[in-house]
């Protein structure tokens, strides 16, 4: 079945909700580190699956080709997969940021990476799933790869969509070069319960 | 006398969320701007004695509308209206003369509690 891509007016309410989610998670990180996140304008987009590397590529600025990604799947009345993309110096000064500089090597920067991800894509999806009145839950994340190109860290992906939503938020520290991209793939059977609970949303106001 | 108010967020849903959520009785004069870029340029012509100001905005964000309102010496009434809930955001945004910080999603009576909260506007 074909399902209609959200209109104009819904993609703007869904940016909106976005933004509050993307709030709620910038300030967990903001806590968990005391430090200031700077937060992007959040992005949504139809794909077709077979660009989405291409699309993500496009969003994830920076011409690097070393990345950490960590993968975590969400299910029940939205379902779908989240990738988190770190900047390869990121792990590095998430460490220091949460003072394990003198442990390094011994596994502890994937599992801060595994911690944060759980953090931000959890507060993130929560803070979305909550205004639009939707249940959640989420599979613990797994570490994708470290100090690899883009596409090597967005495959895997246990679903595969011929077309699906793509949403894209991002926090950068102030100070020092941490940065992390939160890509946000929802599934087609996903996108009729968004769209009934962006009405309701709506209608709140 | 009517009130010259602006309303600046990059999301045309979050501006129609807040003109529907104003107090009904309130006479204001409405301006609306999709970034702090355009929020300047209005208050600059004198279109904001009250601003509702988002942060996260494309071209000139809502920090930076505040740091330009101090250099210019361009005076209003800022409330900031925000997703961005951190404590250090709230703290920055008061430190450079925005007189309250409301969170999103706000709604008609968190919207009212602030505006009587900075002595903006009260209903009674």
């Amino acid at each position: 079945m074909r399902i209609e891509p959200l209109n104009e007016e819904e993609n703007e309410i869904l940016q909106e909700v976005i933004n509050i989610g993307m709030g709620q998670a910038g300030a967990s990180l903001a806590k968990l580190l005391d430090v200031f996140v700077n937060l992007s304008v959040p992005r949504a987009l139809w794909v077709s699956g077979d660009d989405f590397i291409d699309q993500v590529s496009g969003l994830v600025a920076g011409y690097s080709d070393s990345w950490a990604g960590v993968r975590q799947a969400f299910y029940n009345q939205l379902e779908g997969e989240t990738f988190a993309i770190y900047g390869a110096n990121g792990c590095k000064q998430l460490a220091e940021l949460m003072g394990y500089e003198n442990e390094s090597g011994d596994g502890v920067e994937e599992e801060l990476l595994l911690d944060v991800t759980n953090i931000l894509v959890g507060a993130c999806l929560v803070g979305v799933a909550n205004q639009l009145g939707k249940k959640l839950d989420f599979v613990a994340p797994t570490l994708v790869g470290v100090g690899k190109p883009l596409e090597d860290l967005l495959v895997g992906r246990d679903m595969e969509w011929v077309q699906c939503l793509l949403i894209e938020v991002n926090f950068c520290l102030e100070e020092g070069d941490f940065s992390c991209h939160l890509v946000m793939l929802m599934s087609e059977d996903s996108i009729e319960q968004l769209r009934g609970g962006l009405l309701d949303f709506m209608e709140s106001y | 006398m009517s009130v010259a108010l602006l309303i600046v967020d990059d999301s045309g849903f979050s501006r129609k969320a807040m003109l529907k959520s104003l107090p009904e009785a309130w006479d204001v004069t409405i301006t609306q701007a999709a970034n702090g870029a355009e929020a300047l340029e209005a208050l600059r012509k004198g279109l904001g004695e009250v601003v509702l100001l988002d942060l996260t905005m494309p071209v000139l964000d809502g920090f930076g509308v505040l740091e330009s309102m101090l250099e210019e010496g361009l005076e209003a009434k800022v409330v900031v209206v925000s997703a961005d809930i951190q404590s250090k955001a709230k703290l920055r945004v008061i430190s450079l003369g925005a007189l309250a910080f409301l969170e999103k999603p706000f709604n008609k009576e968190s919207l009212a509690a602030v505006l009587a909260d900075c002595g903006i506007y009260c209903a009674d």
